[in-house]
């Protein structure tokens, strides 16, 4: 389960992140909402400890990342999946080596397990036989998929996806948010959705907050969200459908 | 004026600080042996084989040049039997360490701040942290004991390469015997030169890898970020070089 309580953020004089509290429990899938640089990127990067509150709470199982070690952090971090915006892949490593890596590096699997549990991940995001591929040679779409096996790799309990579907073609999108779905059913990840994109929205998420001025509004579900009383929300939802 | 003069120095002193801070930090990993030893050796490899081709033909054509100037200058002055020794001590002492340092600087300086930069702004940094491992002990560090290693090595076949290709030159005058090419080397060479200039290739290697790495770390974002760390990593990994330079060659010789 993870509690943030009261949490602030600020870059400078600029406040991103104002008194935001937000319970996710475990198995369920949110998704975060709102327009870009509102601190919805911010806020993932605060839940695994990338970036730190200025004041408040994360609690991930009931221990406090903001009060924790770097080691204790790192430790805390394994139960945790990320797939980031632009995928991140190691441009130096290829397939094989970037989706293995959290197993080389902190499981220390053998080469064997590393191998098979690649294989696995892989056919589970419709990317077998890429393994000796390099990032440069993928696609937009392979490289998320590729990014979202990685996360999958050492079976995290929580994924965090940042902008899952943004800058896909259409049919690239519901390939993605498919796998978002089929991954939170098969393997029971709580999940934390931040995007733009309406059909991930509508397709992945339980929940759906609006983040609006550094906080997150009263959670609506797909729905509820077209006849939210909320008139920040309608606006969004209605500027998405007209985008 | 004064108040732009103001804020330049307050902003060197604070890069010198954090530079210090880093150096201080990576100092206090390796003591407590936090090393990636596969990375580590990786780097060695990688950068060994970027930089043996120019490091070799820079010290090959530094090593004629200098020899083309002294077999002229000190024939004229019939004191064509002490040449090599001249030589000799002009690379072990201040060619090989420093233009050695100069190209490694160009070449592998510039690869290690383009390298993290790039992995910057593309959020690899931040993803090699989501997934529990420290880039300092991950990235740098191996960067770091790669140069340091690594530098003393390529001088050593820099002085080598250097000294013969003197010879070379040397030998083209026809008045110059090979015998007393060597000879005067055996006897004006102390073992203190040959540590000296080894000494300022480890040091020369320490702060081209800590330079280059922190100016990557620090890269601002987009590729126009990229290129000026890079290129700043370089010039500012030079001056540092020139400077080190002068008071290692008070100090050691």
């Amino acid at each position: 389960m993870i509690e943030i309580k009261n949490i602030t953020k600020h870059f400078g004089t600029k406040q991103v992140v104002n008194n935001l509290s937000l319970s996710v429990n475990q198995g369920e899938k949110i998704a975060i909402i709102g327009p870009s640089g509102c601190g919805k990127s911010t806020l993932l990067r605060l839940i695994i400890g990338l970036q730190f509150p200025d004041s408040g709470h994360i609690l991930i199982e009931n221990q406090d990342i903001t009060q924790m070690t770097t080691k204790e952090i790192n430790k805390l971090r394994l139960k945790f999946g990320l797939l980031f915006q632009s995928s991140a892949l190691f441009d130096s490593m290829n397939v094989e080596h970037n989706v293995g890596f959290t197993l080389r590096e902190n499981f220390k699997f053998s080469n064997d397990e590393i191998q098979k549990t690649v294989r696995e991940k892989l056919e589970l995001v419709d990317m077998k036989g890429t393994e000796k591929n390099m990032p440069s040679d993928l696609s937009g779409g392979m490289k998320k998929r590729i990014g979202l096996a990685r996360a999958i790799a050492a079976n995290p309990e929580i994924i965090l996806y940042d902008e899952p579907t943004t800058g896909l073609d259409p049919i690239l999108s519901t390939n993605i948010e498919d796998l978002i779905v089929k991954l939170n059913k098969k393997l029971n990840i709580t999940s934390i959705i931040v995007t733009h994109q309406i059909s991930t929205i509508l397709r992945t998420a339980d929940k759906i907050y609006m983040m609006h001025e550094g906080k997150l509004l009263e959670p609506e579900t797909p729905k509820t969200i077209y006849h939210s009383q909320n008139k920040y929300i309608r606006e969004f939802i209605r500027g998405g459908l007209t985008e | 004026m004064f108040q732009l003069l103001g804020i330049k120095l307050i902003s060197f002193f604070d890069q010198l600080g954090a530079i210090t801070m880093l150096a201080l930090k990576i100092f206090k990993k390796i003591i407590k042996g936090k090393i990636h030893f596969r990375n580590t050796f990786d780097e060695m490899v990688l950068l060994g084989i970027k930089s043996l081709p120019i490091v070799s033909i820079t010290a090959a054509f530094v090593g004629m040049a200098f020899s083309i100037q002294v077999v002229r200058e000190f024939l004229d002055f019939g004191a064509g039997e002490i040449v090599g020794g001249v030589v000799a001590l002009a690379v072990w002492r201040e060619l090989a360490p420093l233009l050695t340092a100069v190209v490694f600087a160009g070449r592998v300086g510039a690869a290690i701040s383009a390298e993290i930069g790039s992995m910057k702004v593309t959020e690899q940094i931040e993803a090699l942290e989501s997934m529990s491992q420290d880039p300092i002990d991950y990235l740098i560090i191996p960067k770091i004991l790669a140069c340091t290693l690594l530098m003393p090595l390529l001088v050593g076949l820099a002085d080598i390469i250097g000294y013969l290709s003197g010879l070379l030159v040397a030998l083209g005058s026809g008045r110059i015997n090979p015998v007393a090419y060597f000879e005067s080397a055996q006897t004006m060479l102390r073992v203190s030169d040959i540590s000296g200039g080894l000494i300022k290739a480890l040091l020369f290697g320490f702060i081209i890898a800590l330079l280059s790495s922190y100016m990557g770390l620090n890269t601002k974002s987009g590729a126009k970020g990229v290129g000026e760390a890079t290129t700043f990593a370089v010039v500012i990994s030079l001056i540092s070089i020139f400077i080190l330079n002068y008071f290692l060659s008070l100090v050691l010789f």
